[in-house]
């Protein structure tokens, strides 16, 4: 910092406080040579006639003994100077012997009080009413501010996948299946009319008598059920169809479909290994069958193990990550994506092979 | 600092920067404005600061926002050449809290807004150089100078009245 004529003044306060050094004396003594008018002041100041000094002088007064000498030999209190003893008084900047010396000042020339009254004046009090009314705009709210944006891309990414796949499984022609075959010896007029089944020349038999073929309406689907009876209440409970004879067909055509729950009997038939066969000329499409399968068994089966622990936790981050990328494999028949567990730190990791020679590789952690 | 130390800044501060600003421009509107602004800015960079140094953050970033504004405000009214608006006194209704505020009133701008956050904050001179950009010398001169033209000014006015 050097001296200028924004703060010349505490230069000469500190002057007159002996608390310049020597370098700081001889910026002041150059700065009066250019401001001579500030030298007035400055002696105004003094007013017993500090005089300016070099750095071997020492600080002298020419009437020392108005001063307290037991206290300080510093600058003399005076009418002068009062006001600023009193500003760094009440700015709690006044070493203590000139607190002392200040309080016998004030003693001693009691109309000064009026000045320190009139000073004390000058500190402002904040208004507390005031106040900022909407706080509540100013706040933030973040859901978790810690979730690292890869994650949400990969989770985002692996949400719109299967979401993806299951509106292209269900939306698509999967339920509209025309034909059905199957070859059961049954008579023709066993098998019960039905508001699917509307007429009886829709079914065709063969020369043994076995059913060949069913025509279906279009739109809704003819399941054939597994041989073991004791499946069918089940699956039969759960559908609203009271047009159809559970007990002499072995047909199941139904409406208003309840996805989820198909899937599910779907699967849970599959566990008899009885769909999976007698449905691989109704559902040819495998990679559709399987993908159904494997989500319902996420989704279901309550073995789900979203932490790196392998603790069962229920349907998470991973398991949508696997859905989706089984479904993505499924559907483009290759290895596209996958998901590698390291088994030394139990991390996994999502792997994207886009070609041969470029592959593209996250872990799931910093 | 985290977001929850964020809301808390907002509840502990906001009405602190809000007296600060509407006490120098007088314009609740525009105090509050630079009040959100101030608090979005240090939103930018919240990771960045640290709990301890918000409130700090906060005034120095509201100080300089307002000097902006004012600035903004300055030149547009020169442009439209629109009497600067002197504020006077009711001499025959002035309490002392009036005086005062006609005292604050008659001070530079930088003197005033150095005596504000010394009295309304009590901040030190060296915090009060970091908010301003002023370092530590010229704050107690200021500091110094504004006193006496107060005291002055309410000794006058107490006299007249």
């Amino acid at each position: 910092m050097s001296i200028n004529k924004n703060n010349y003044e505490l230069y000469f306060i500190n002057f007159l406080d002996g608390k310049l050094k020597h370098s700081e004396i001889e910026e002041l003594n150059a700065f009066l040579l250019i401001h001579p008018e500030l030298k007035e002041e400055l002696e105004e100041m003094q007013e017993f006639g500090v005089e300016l000094i070099s750095e071997k002088e020492e600080i002298t007064f020419n009437k020392k003994y108005l001063l307290n000498k037991s206290i300080s030999d510093k600058v003399l209190i005076s009418e002068k100077n009062i006001d600023e003893f009193l500003i760094t008084y009440l700015e709690n900047d006044l070493e203590d012997f000139d607190i002392k010396r200040l309080e016998l000042f004030l003693k001693e020339n009691p109309i000064f009080t009026k000045n320190f009254d009139a000073l004390k004046k000058t500190y402002l009090k904040p208004d507390l009413t005031i106040s900022y009314k909407n706080k509540s705009e100013l706040k933030k709210f973040v859901i978790s501010r810690h979730v690292k944006m890869r994650k949400l891309i990969y989770t985002s990414v692996s949400v719109a996948a299967v979401i993806t796949l299951l509106f292209n499984v269900f939306l698509s022609d999967f339920p509209t299946l025309n034909t059905y075959n199957y070859g059961r010896k049954v008579s023709k007029n066993d098998i019960p009319k039905t508001n699917h089944i509307a007429n009886q020349n829709d079914i065709t038999v063969n020369q043994d008598n076995e059913i060949a073929e069913v025509q279906i309406n279009r739109g809704f689907r003819a399941e054939k059920f597994a041989d073991d009876s004791s499946l069918k209440p089940n699956y039969a409970t759960s559908r609203n169809s009271s047009t159809l004879d559970l007990t002499n067909s072995s047909y199941l055509a139904y409406e208003n479909r309840n996805e989820f729950s198909d899937i599910y009997h779907y699967i849970k038939q599959s566990e008899y290994n009885q769909i999976d066969e007698d449905f691989t000329d109704v559902v040819p499409d495998a990679p559709r069958k399987g993908f159904i399968r494997y989500t319902a068994e996420k989704l279901f089966a309550g073995n789900n193990s979203s932490s790196e622990t392998g603790e069962k936790t229920g349907f998470g981050l991973w398991d949508a990550v696997d859905i989706g990328t089984y479904g993505i494999n499924s559907l483009a028949n290759k290895e596209i994506v996958n998901v590698n567990v390291n088994e030394q730190n139990n991390k996994r990791s999502i792997n994207l092979a886009l070609g041969d020679n470029f592959s593209f590789s996250r872990n799931n952690r910093k | 600092m985290t977001t929850a130390e964020f809301n808390i800044c907002v509840d502990k501060f906001a009405d602190n920067v809000y007296r600060f600003i509407l006490k120098n421009i007088k314009d609740e509107d525009k105090a509050k404005d630079v009040v959100q602004d101030s608090f979005e800015k240090m939103w930018l960079k919240v990771d960045d600061i640290a709990f301890e140094k918000s409130r700090s953050y906060l005034f120095t970033t509201a100080y300089h926002t307002m000097i902006d504004m004012i600035r903004k405000d300055k030149k547009k009214s020169d442009f439209d050449e629109i009497e600067p608006y002197t504020q006077g006194y009711k001499q025959e209704y002035m309490g002392l809290k009036e005086i005062i505020e006609s005292a604050l009133e008659k001070l530079p701008e930088i003197q005033k807004n150095v005596v504000l956050l010394r009295d309304y904050e009590g901040y030190s001179y060296e915090e009060i150089g970091q908010i301003t950009g002023l370092n530590e010398t010229q704050v107690k001169v200021y500091i110094y100078r504004a006193r006496l033209t107060m005291k002055n000014f309410i000794g006058s006015l107490e006299k007249i009245l």
